[in-house]
C-alpha cells in the first residue's frame, strides 16, 4: 500500500464527526466527510476513498443502506471492492446484519467503541489501493 | 303382497260375516235333503232368493264398510295430519276434537298428543343446548375447529372462520388442511392430526391478504362416537404482536436516540483522556475515568433494554460464526481489566493447551462474559480474586467457569437469579448497580446457542460464587449462514471481515 488509506466518513452528527476527524487526522489519514447519501456518492467519485465509514441514519430521505447498495451494485462509482464499514447506533440489527453480511466489510456500534479503536478497525480491514 | 285400506278390510270382513249365515242356510237345506221342489217354489226361485241375498250380503257390507271405514280413516288421517311434520311442532298445540272421545280413536289422539308434547320438549331442550353451545363457541375469542376422520370440518366457530374471511356455515364439511394454509417460520405447516398434541406458533394469510399470527393447539380425540378426530384451537396474537412490534420500534428508536449523545460523551472523554498535551491533575484523570466508567455503564443498560425487548418478541437472533473460544474469552477479559485493577482484584485466565472452536455469535457471548465478570468484580471486595477457566470435554461442549471469592449468593436467590429484573444484593447496589437484566439476557443467549448456564454459590462471606456455562464446540459442519470469510475480527462493539474484495 502506498501510504495511509484515504477515508470517507459519512456521518451527520457534528460531534461524532469532530471526534472521529480528530483521531483520524492525528494519525495522518486523509479524510473527507459527507453528511448525506448524495454528497457521499459525489465524494466517492471525486475522492476515491480506500475505506468508507458509512452511517445508516442520514438526513435527506436516503439511508446508508441506499448508499451501500448503490456503491455495490452500480459499477460507475468504481467502489464495488472498496471496504465499507457500517456505522450504527440502531437497536434492531437484523437488517444491518443481513446487509453487512451481503455487502459490507464490517459494522460498528458507535456507542460501544472507544473512538481510538477506529485505527484498529481500519487496520483490521485488508485494504488494497486500486 | 296385496295391500288393502282400512275401508277395504272392513268391507271384506263384513262380506264374510254376512255371507256365512246365507251359505249356512243353503247348506242346511240341501244337506238335510228334505227340500222338494214344488209347484209353488221352484229350485230356480230358491236359488234366485239365495242369489239376491248373496248380492245383498256383498253390496250392503260394502256400503256400510265404505262409510264407516272412511269415517275412521278420516279421523286417523286428521290425527296424523295434525301430528306431523315434526319440524313444525314448535309452535303448535295439539288440540283435536278426538281427544274427548272415549273410544280407541280418542286413545290414539291422546297418545299422539302426549307424544307431541314430549317431542316438543325434547326438541326445545336439544335446541337450547345447541344454542348454548353455539353462543359459547362464538363468544370466545379463540378459534375452535373440530375435524372428523376424513379431516373434514364438522364444527367451527366464528373466531376461526373469520381468519379465512368466511362464515362458519360456509366451511362446514370442507377439507380442513386445504382451507387453513398455516405457515411456520415462513414454511407451510401441515398439522399432524394423529399427534396427541401439536402446540406451535403459526402464521395465516387470509384470502384478502390479512396476516394473522396465531398460537395453535391441536389435540387428538381418541375413539369419539361422533367420529371427531381432532380439536384445533387457535389464539390470535396479531394485535399483541403489532403492539409488541410498536414497543420494539419505540425501544429501538429510543436506544438510537440515547446512544447518539452517549457516543459523543464517550468520544470527548476519550479525546481528553488521550490528549498528551493536556495538563490534567491526578484527580482530574480520576474524575475522567469515573465519567468514562459511568458512560460505559449507561451503554450497557441501553443494550440490556434492547436485548430484553428482542427476547420478549422472540427476535433475539444469533449471528453465529466459527471462533477460537480461548481468544474470545481473553479479549473480553481485557475489556474488564481496568475495572478489576481499580479494585485491586487479581484476575486469572486458564485455557486448554489446544485451541477450542465454538460456533457462536461473538458479540452476544462476549456480553455473557462481560455480565458475569462485571458482577463478579462488583460483588468481590478489594484485593479479591476472580478466576476464569475454559475447559473442553469429549461431549462436544466447552465449558467456561468464572469464580470469585466475593460475598456469595443466598440459596433462595439462586433460583431467581436468571429471571428478569431480579437483583440479589439490592442494598449493596446503592443505586449504582445493574438493571437486573444481565443474567436474564445471558441465559437467553446461552440457550440460543444450545448451551446451559448455572451458578454455584454460598452466602458465607468469602466462599464466593462460580458461574458456569457451556457452548457447543464447532463440529466442522458448514452451517447455513456460516462464516464464509476466513475469519472475522471481532471486538466489543465492532466486527470486520478479514477478506479482500
Amino acid at each position: 500500500m502506498d501510504g495511509l488509506p484515504k477515508i470517507l466518513l459519512v456521518e451527520d452528527v457534528a460531534s461524532i464527526v469532530e471526534i472521529y476527524l480528530s483521531i483520524l487526522n492525528k494519525h495522518g489519514y486523509p479524510v473527507e466527510v459527507a453528511s448525506t447519501v448524495d454528497t457521499a456518492l459525489q465524494k466517492v467519485t471525486e475522492f476515491h476513498p480506500d475505506i468508507i465509514f458509512l452511517d445508516i441514519m442520514l438526513p435527506g430521505g436516503k439511508t446508508g443502506f441506499d448508499a451501500l447498495i448503490t456503491l455495490r451494485e452500480d459499477p460507475s462509482y468504481n467502489a464495488q471492492k472498496t471496504p465499507i464499514i457500517l456505522l450504527t447506533n440502531l437497536g434492531e440489527n437484523e437488517k444491518i446484519k443481513e446487509l453487512w453480511e451481503k455487502y459490507a466489510d464490517g459494522y460498528v456500534v458507535k456507542a460501544e467503541i472507544d473512538p481510538h479503536e477506529l485505527v484498529d478497525i481500519i487496520n483490521s480491514v485488508n485494504v488494497s489501493r486500486r | 303382497m296385496l295391500k288393502l285400506t282400512i275401508t277395504q278390510r272392513i268391507a271384506v270382513l263384513l262380506m264374510l260375516v254376512a255371507t256365512i249365515p246365507v251359505l249356512f242356510i243353503v247348506a242346511i237345506i240341501f244337506t238335510l235333503g228334505n227340500f222338494t221342489p214344488s209347484s209353488e217354489v221352484s229350485v230356480f226361485g230358491v236359488l234366485s232368493i239365495v242369489g239376491v241375498l248373496m248380492v245383498l250380503c256383498i253390496i250392503v257390507p260394502l256400503i256400510v264398510a265404505h262409510r264407516s271405514g272412511r269415517k275412521l280413516s278420516n279421523q286417523i288421517t286428521t290425527l296424523l295430519a295434525k301430528s306431523t311434520p315434526i319440524s313444525q311442532l314448535d309452535n303448535q298445540i295439539f288440540t283435536v276434537d278426538e281427544l274427548e272421545r272415549p273410544d280407541e280413536v280418542g286413545d290414539i289422539a291422546r297418545t299422539l298428543a302426549s307424544a307431541h308434547k314430549d317431542v316438543q320438549e325434547l326438541m326445545q331442550n336439544v335446541r337450547a343446548d345447541g344454542n348454548k353451545l353455539e353462543v359459547v363457541l362464538n363468544s370466545i375469542d379463540q378459534g375452535v375447529i373440530a375435524v372428523d376422520g376424513n379431516s373434514n370440518i364438522v364444527v367451527v366457530n366464528t373466531a376461526a372462520a373469520v381468519l379465512i374471511d368466511a362464515l362458519p356455515k360456509d366451511i362446514i364439511g370442507d377439507k380442513f388442511q386445504s382451507i387453513f394454509n398455516w405457515t411456520h417460520n415462513k414454511q407451510p405447516f401441515h398439522i399432524n392430526l394423529d399427534s396427541h398434541i401439536v402446540n406451535t406458533e403459526v402464521e395465516l394469510v387470509s384470502p384478502q391478504g390479512k396476516h394473522h399470527f396465531l398460537d395453535l393447539l391441536a389435540s387428538k380425540i381418541e375413539n369419539d362416537p361422533n367420529n371427531i378426530r381432532a380439536i384445533i384451537t387457535v389464539r390470535n396474537r396479531t394485535e399483541q404482536r403489532e403492539l409488541e412490534n410498536m414497543k420494539i420500534d419505540f425501544v429501538s428508536m429510543a436506544a438510537h436516540e440515547l446512544r447518539t449523545p452517549i457516543t459523543s460523551i464517550r468520544g470527548y472523554l476519550s479525546l481528553v483522556a488521550n490528549d498528551e498535551t493536556s495538563d490534567l491533575s491526578k484527580d482530574g484523570r480520576h474524575y475522567l475515568e469515573r465519567a468514562r466508567t459511568s458512560s460505559l455503564h449507561l451503554v450497557g443498560l441501553i443494550n440490556n433494554l434492547l436485548n430484553v425487548a428482542r427476547i420478549e418478541r422472540g427476535a433475539f437472533k444469533m449471528n453465529k460464526t466459527q471462533v477460537n473460544w480461548s481468544d474470545v474469552v481473553r479479549t473480553t477479559l481485557n475489556d474488564q481489566a481496568i475495572s478489576a485493577e481499580e479494585k485491586s482484584i487479581n484476575m486469572t485466565l486458564v485455557v486448554p493447551d489446544k485451541d477450542v472452536y465454538v460456533y457462536a455469535d461473538v458479540m452476544a457471548v462476549q456480553e455473557v462474559i462481560n455480565n458475569i465478570v462485571s458482577n463478579a468484580i462488583h460483588y468481590t471486595t478489594e484485593g479479591g480474586n476472580i478466576g476464569v477457566e475454559v475447559r473442553s470435554s469429549d461431549d462436544g461442549m466447552v465449558s467456561t467457569h468464572i469464580s470469585d471469592d466475593g460475598i456469595g449468593i443466598p440459596e433462595e436467590a439462586r433460583e431467581r437469579l436468571f429471571s428478569k429484573f431480579y437483583r440479589v444484593h439490592e442494598h449493596l447496589d446503592g443505586g449504582n448497580g445493574g438493571s437486573g437484566l444481565g443474567l436474564y439476557i445471558s441465559k437467553s443467549i446461552i440457550e440460543l446457542h444450545g448451551g446451559k448456564i448455572w451458578v454455584q454459590s454460598d452466602d458465607r462471606d468469602g466462599i464466593g460464587t462460580v458461574f458456569g456455562f457451556t457452548l457447543p464446540t464447532f463440529d466442522g459442519v458448514k452451517h447455513e449462514g456460516n462464516n464464509k470469510h476466513k475469519g472475522l475480527t471481532t471486538r466489543r462493539g465492532w466486527v470486520t471481515k478479514n477478506i479482500t474484495r
